[in-house]
Formats: structure tokens, sequence, C-alpha cells
């Protein structure tokens, strides 16, 4: 018999602390193999006021982002986003395949790994935690339906 | 899980490197739109850029076992990975 237990998302913040260890190894691994200029010193954002009061949070590529809509219309503080590592550190995966019962690289099922699960127009896919984690987003479409997994 | 789709734009989302409160901030490769998904809302909403105050539904999502869904969802897909 088996238990079947099943947790509806409902925050975003669990699979975000996962995501934090990645971040994290991810700086660290950056620190370890001498790549200094890319990591920040401290994980708090570097505010840059513009001419016209525009707000930006400068990345540690140099990249600046223009967050004053986020900081007037939402309340963001602008120094409060954190790590800044830019927007290519981590690559989200796009249009992955997805494999049948049956085929190659179908896990078997008495498998216990950790997942995102989703059922969408009559189709079920899952998508392996430890898979996500080093990417984030997966961009796929169910039919023509376009979606990002994350978690 | 989120929709891309904006109106009739289809975005492609990734991390931008942010983080908020925990979160990862996202953006879209179109407009370098950032999007966060909202305590006590769903779905992401834009919070700056060019799709500002704009919102991508959410769609249900589990978090649990593969033996588990599988169990619940027999014919279910897989990603393949890499």
């Amino acid at each position: 018999m088996i238990a079947v237990r099943c947790k509806r998302i409902r925050s975003p913040r669990r699979g975000a602390w996962r995501g934090m260890g990645y971040l994290m190894a991810v700086v660290a691994v950056l620190v370890s193999s001498g790549c200094e200029t890319m990591v920040p010193e401290q994980t708090k954002a570097t505010v840059v006021v513009g001419q016209q009061g525009e707000i930006f949070i400068v990345d540690a590529t140099g990249k600046r982002w223009d967050v004053t809509h986020a900081v007037n219309a939402y309340g963001f503080v602008a120094a409060d986003f954190e790590f800044g590592i830019g927007p290519d550190a981590i690559r989200p995966i796009n249009n992955p395949i997805m494999v049948s019962p049956g085929e190659s690289g179908y896990p078997g099922s008495d498998k216990t790994f950790l997942v995102i699960g989703t059922t969408l127009m009559g189709e079920s896919r899952a998508y392996a935690i430890n898979h996500l984690n080093p990417h984030e987003v997966v961009n796929e479409k169910f039919n023509d339906l376009p979606v990002a997994v994350g978690w | 899980m989120y929709s891309r789709q904006v109106g009739g734009n289809k975005l492609i989302l990734a991390s931008s490197g942010w983080t908020y409160l925990r979160t990862f901030v996202l953006y879209d490769k179109q407009t370098e739109s950032l999007w966060y998904h909202m305590p006590r809302t769903h779905g992401l909403t834009c919070i700056a850029g060019e799709y500002a105050d704009s919102t991508l539904r959410e769609f249900r999502s589990y978090f649990t076992r593969w033996i588990q869904w599988k169990a619940m969802h027999p014919d279910t897909k897989f990603m393949r990975y890499p």
C-alpha cells in the first residue's frame, strides 16, 4: 500500500531555500576559482540613483536593473535585493524532451526522488528537483500553452 | 508553474541573478522586465520593466516523490535530463 502524500505548492519560499543553497554554491565556486571580480563583496544590492531619480540596482556583472517601479508601486527596498550574480549565472532549461513510460530515460516506478508534478490539459508531467535546482526555470509547452516550471 | 504568455506574447523566463526576501526574481529575455511571486498572490507579477503590473497566471503543481506521483498518474511524462 503506497501512502500517497502530495503537497500543493503554496509558497514560493520552499523552493527558494533549496535554490538559495545552489546559488550560494555558485558563489562559492566563483570565489574558489579566483573569479573575484564576479563575486559581490556583500549580498545586498549596490543601489545607484539616476539623474531623473531612477533607482537602479547594480549586479556583479555591472549590469544595471531599473527597479524604480518596484520601489514606488510595490514597496520594494532597493538595497534588499540580494546576490545579483547576473542574468547568465543560472540558465533556464528550454524546451526539454519529455519521455513517456517505456522510453529511454524514464525512471523506474519505485524511485523516490523528489519531483514537481503537474497536470494540465489532461497530461501529467514530472520534473526532478535535482534537475530543476541548477536552472530555476524550465520554459516549455503543454500542447501550445507556454509555461514556466519552477519552484 | 506559470503561464509564459502576456497578451499574445510568449516570454522566455530565467533567473535574473537577484533574490528578494529569499525568493528568486525572474526576468524575461524579451524585455528584461522583472517578475516576482508576490506574497499572498497567485502567479507572477511584473514589478519593473515594459510589462510592469502585468501578471502571469499560476497553474497548480505539486511537490512530491516520483513513486507517489507515478502511482497517481501512471501515464505521467518525465523531463529527461540533460
